[in-house]
């Protein structure tokens, strides 16, 4: 472009700084949403691929047992057997350092340096290696760690695992290198290890290091109930299982990124829309089509570039925020994980830096074109565009129904891809908002009557500027729309989840009282309950029945799965419900070990149905099981096995019991009951919880809750958007009518008066697209709960819908349009009306 | 609107067309720079059809061979004075140093050459008006138009409006093709039309306007 050309548009950009302002800032919000939450994702992956990477060093491969656990003696053989250039002994545990939770490491520390690369065996002499060796219960730590507990090499450190208590000391630190930071991990000798978390004589897996001819051989040659997987499993294992979750994430990000799109719609539109006649001027001048296409596409990327830098940085922080929420939810969801550092690798920064310069040239094209379309008559011609905004607002609708309509249908292709969900989610937004402008027209033109009859002429004014601004007001009702909309589909979204999860709850928490080993170590193949605890629990007045159960990770073809083994009493088969049909005669083919239970994200995950065999590897070798009834749980989104508790213990040797309910006689006096357990429990020697079923489900909503707060946060943030783009919009609208306020206030309108026609007509707009935000709202929250979380989680539920989303909607809608027009009705009511009036 | 309308301008030539509002004066420039295009009949500028042009050729025509005066001077608000002269100089690619020269010249020429620095709402309505007069003929293009150019002035300065696209009319020897109802603008015109329903006269005839 010309320089004259672009000294015109800058100078144009910086004397409507309020306008330019929150473009920017629209911009610099939807990139910042994009990186942080691409940072936060990024930083759990990369924290969780060092540990692995810290744990596994050069190991290429991992022995794993069928029953969870190999005895000492049989490591030794391995090693013997296998003749690998190294292997280690590895023990693994989440353990709690004061407020920190880090991931236990015990290995054999003389093997280990094998193990590792030699910038870590030097790190790790230079720490002392001997002292890890010869002091009891020694520790390793990272130096970050190290700084965050306040811990200093030789100080003793409380240690709590799995509710037991023991104390350990921190002999060295070590350095945190970049790219190799330790930090989440507390290395500490195998035998120290075992001690610690009570696995006397037996180590959790082996690590070694094999040649690639020698993987084969050495897989010919483990024992049945071991099996030889490939060290960079777990990192995708990592992947997959928060996949689903990362890409919720993502889309969020995205949703707010879009309406951010709006807001350089509507900052690009209204900047054309003002300066048509200028344009037009410009065009008799022979500035060429391109040249006025340019001219604002400039503009817009100049907007985009500000936009950006802006956004990085805000990015930067607002993940630093959104990381600890994600690293909360995986903790909650899926394991333990710490992350220390953000990766801001260039590609997450410029990813969010490009997709702000896409949406923003996608933003700017519209108008961008409308430009080019100038008329040089238009000079002459006061309202070209206006003219052709009926026609205008009635083929964008057409276009939008269409949309709205091929997103609806594309819902209802069977596909299980959360990408295509996301997509068909997305044009139905689009198209919705389409139709937004033309719904407007009607809602406005019904509603002005009534401002007229309540507020007298101001309102009807209000009333009519809408429908008669319908470019500038339709483009911000829907970016208002489809904010308002997004919070109120999510927030049917969570009710219904909400209300599914206290249903669920209500039928699985069947016995009124759960004794169970802290932290839920039943996962944990060592510990168990005392054998004799539920014959002493059944001797308690008032208790008519006990369940027994046992959970363990079990290995499927696709990885490890939760299972619970049940003893069932005669109440607990009622709390599964189930989805689909069952096999005939379910309850005595489990009891008989001929079918198992398959939570629906277990089926739906695997493309499973009743009747479909799953292979399970047991100390046995692989086993094939029935798939007798898919029941919901929404316990976890990986999935979940339930096995009659005898048959587990033929296939799995494993007669321990991590779980007992306790189902009181009615009319029991449920607190004596609760002491008397509580008082037994006491005489062991190990920690052991009884805790009442309504405690669960408290705790259980708690954890809900926590899980949401993110999505909560990128609510607000869209809401953020959303309210900076409405406040661009009425400005731009105002300030346009800077010179028909000026005729009001000269005809004689009162400030007042001016101030309550503005304030009523930003009213009139929120309220509008508040209203019109329900439908949608509605159709998103539908759609979430039907497609997006049943392809995210496997979690079907019914559609609850409460009045509070909806009610706070509108009211959100309306309160962030009346705020948005605090200012323009100020800035009105101040304007010099001769002034206003000399402006051309 | 027009109705077999008629009408030769020769290069040189000044030509005033008067009518009353909606007579179709407006509608007659714009067929004239191509901005509008007739439903019958051809418009011939300078040899070229202009129903033959296509819109890049014609907006070229435009930025070359003509020059628009308006009735609200729309000039560019974020420019300075002498940025809105120099405009159409950078639009035909005229290099940096002839158009501060150009510009320059011109400035002084108008009586501006204090107010170069300054926006056009610093200016009073006869100053943004001559500014749009040096812009209309900065380019020297064959023909210039002005619809209405003292419309939005008093009556004094309008004369003095008048009498500068006059005498740099005549110095540029250029054509010029003006819009007005006013018969006192029509004065410095060598031939004067009226233009009444759409009909072309060769006289004012008894309009009183």
């Amino acid at each position: 472009m010309i320089g004259l050309l672009r000294r015109a548009s800058l100078r144009d950009l910086a004397r409507h700084p309020w306008q330019s302002g929150l473009s920017i800032l629209g911009i610099a919000l939807g990139v910042a949403v994009v990186i942080a939450v691409d940072v936060a994702n990024s930083s759990a992956t990369r924290a969780f691929d060092l540990s692995v990477q810290q744990v596994a060093g050069r190991a290429t491969h991992r022995i794993e047992a069928a029953s969870g656990r190999i005895p000492d003696s049989l490591f030794v053989r391995l090693r013997q057997d296998l003749r690998a250039t190294a292997a280690s002994p590895i023990i693994e545990a989440t353990i709690k350092l004061g407020s920190s939770t880090l991931t236990l490491i015990g290995l054999d520390l003389l093997t280990y340096t094998q193990l590792r690369s030699q910038q870590d065996v030097s790190k790790l002499q230079g720490n002392g290696l001997a002292k890890l060796l010869s002091t009891p219960g020694a520790l390793l730590l990272d130096s970050e760690d190290a700084r965050h507990l306040g811990v200093a090499p030789g100080d003793r450190i409380a240690v709590e695992l799995a509710g037991r208590q023991e104390t350990a000391r921190v002999v060295a630190v070590m350095d945190s290198a970049a790219g190799s930071s330790s930090s989440g991990l507390a290395i500490a000798d195998i035998s120290t290890a075992q001690e610690l978390t009570g696995r006397l004589g037996l180590i959790d897996h082996v690590d070694l290091v094999l040649e690639a001819d020698e993987v084969e051989a050495a897989r010919a040659r483990l024992p049945p109930g071991l099996r030889l997987v490939d060290a960079g499993q777990r990192g995708e294992t990592f992947r997959q299982m928060t996949r689903a979750f990362r890409i919720n994430l993502t889309a969020m990000g995205l949703l707010a990124m879009l309406v951010g799109g709006f807001i350089i719609y509507n900052t690009m539109t209204f900047a054309v829309l003002r300066r048509r006649r200028l344009l037009g001027s410009l065009r008799t001048l022979g500035c060429t089509r391109g040249q006025l296409f340019s001219l604002v596409v400039g503009e817009a990327m100049t907007f985009a570039a500000i936009g950006a830098l802006l956004g990085v940085a805000l990015g930067i922080l607002t993940g630093w925020g959104l990381v600890q929420l994600v690293t909360r939810t995986i903790n909650d969801l899926y394991f333990a994980l710490a992350v220390s550092s953000l990766d801001l690798g260039p590609a997450a920064l410029l990813k969010g830096v490009c997709i702000g310069a896409l949406v923003t040239l996608i933003g700017a094209l519209g108008p961008a074109f409308e430009a080019a379309r100038s008329q040089p008559r238009e000079v002459l011609q006061e309202t070209g565009l206006e003219r052709r905004a009926n026609r205008w607002v009635l083929g964008l609708a057409m276009v939008g129904l269409i949309l709205t309509a091929i997103g609806w249908l594309a819902t209802l292709i069977p596909s299980r891809s959360l990408t295509l969900g996301f997509a068909a989610l997305m044009v139905l937004i689009l198209g919705y908002s389409f139709c937004v402008p033309a719904l407007l027209k009607g809602l406005a033109r019904s509603l002005t009557p009534w401002a007229g009859r309540t507020l007298g002429l101001p309102g009807l004014l209000a009333g009519r500027g809408i429908d008669a601004a319908i470019l500038r007001t339709g483009i911000a009702a829907a970016a208002l729309t489809i904010a308002v909309a997004t919070t109120v589909g999510v927030g049917v979204m969570i009710d219904s989840f909400r209300a599914s999860l206290v249903h669920w709850l209500a039928g699985t928490l069947r016995s009124d009282i759960y004794v169970t080993l802290p932290n839920d170590s039943g996962a944990d193949k060592a510990a168990g309950l005392p054998s004799n605890l539920a014959e002493s629990l059944r001797g308690i007045p008032g208790i008519a029945d006990v369940s027994l159960g046992r959970a363990a990770r079990v290995t499927t073809a696709d990885g490890s799965v939760r299972l619970l083994a049940l003893e069932s009493s005669s109440t607990s088969h009622r709390g599964f419900a189930f989805e689909g049909r069952e096999v005939e005669e379910l309850w005595p083919r489990f009891e008989r070990g001929e079918a198992m239970l398959a939570s629906e994200p277990f089926a739906y995950h695997r493309q499973l149905s009743v009747g479909d065999r799953v292979g399970l590897f047991t100390p046995g070798g692989w086993r094939d099981l029935e798939i007798g009834g898919i029941f919901r749980d929404y316990g976890s989104d990986n999935g979940m096995l339930v096995l009659a508790r005898q048959h587990y213990v033929t296939l799995w040797q494993d007669d321990a019991i991590s779980s007992l309910g306790l189902v009181l006689e009615p009319g029991t006096d449920g607190q004596g009951v609760f002491a008397a357990a509580r008082r037994l429990v006491e005489v062991y020697d190990r920690p052991i919880l009884v805790t009442r079923s309504a405690e669960i489900r408290e705790r259980s909503l708690a954890i809900f809750d926590q899980t949401f707060a993110i999505t909560q946060v990128l609510r607000l943030l869209a809401i953020g958007v959303a309210f900076v783009g409405i406040l661009s919009a009425l400005m731009a609208l105002q300030l346009e009518r800077r010179r028909e306020y000026a005729i009001m206030r000269a005809t004689g309108m009162t400030r007042g008066q001016l101030g309550i026609l503005v304030l009523t007509q930003t009213s009139m707009l929120g309220l509008a697209a508040g209203i019109l935000a329900l439908p949608l709202g509605l159709l998103m929250g539908e759609l979430l709960i039907q497609v997006i979380n049943l392809r995210s989680f496997g979690w079907s539920m019914e559609m609850t819908v409460k009045p509070s989303p909806l009610i706070s909607g509108v009211l959100m809608a309306w309160l962030a349009a009346f705020l948005a027009g605090v200012y323009p009705a100020w800035q009105s009511t101040r304007a010099d009306p001769a002034r206003a009036l000399r402006a051309e | 609107m027009l109705d077999a309308v008629s009408l030769e301008v020769v290069p040189g030539e000044c030509v005033a067309l008067l009518g009353r509002s909606g007579s179709g004066k407006s509608t007659l420039l714009n067929m004239l720079a191509g901005i509008d295009r007739p439903d019958r009949g051809t418009v011939e500028l300078l040899g070229h059809h202009l129903a033959e042009l296509g819109e890049p050729a014609l907006t070229l025509l435009r930025r070359r061979e003509i020059g628009f005066v308006y009735q609200f001077f729309n000039l560019i608000p974020t420019l300075k004075v002498s940025e809105n002269l120099a405009l159409p100089l950078e639009l035909n690619g005229v290099g940096g140093r002839d158009i501060a020269r150009r510009v320059g010249t011109l400035l002084e020429r108008l009586g501006l050459g204090s107010r170069s620095r300054a926006y056009p709402d610093q200016l009073s309505g006869g100053e943004q008006q001559r500014v749009a007069i040096g812009r209309a003929l900065i380019h020297q293009p064959s023909l210039v138009l002005a619809d209405e150019p003292t419309g939005n002035l008093d009556a004094e300065t309008g004369e003095q409006i008048l009498a500068l696209l006059s005498e740099l009319f005549h110095e540029r020897n250029q054509t010029l093709v003006l819009v007005t109802h006013s018969l006192a603008v029509s004065s410095i015109a060598d031939r004067v039309l009226t233009l009444d329903h759409g009909q072309i006269a060769e006289s004012p005839g008894d309009f009183s306007w």
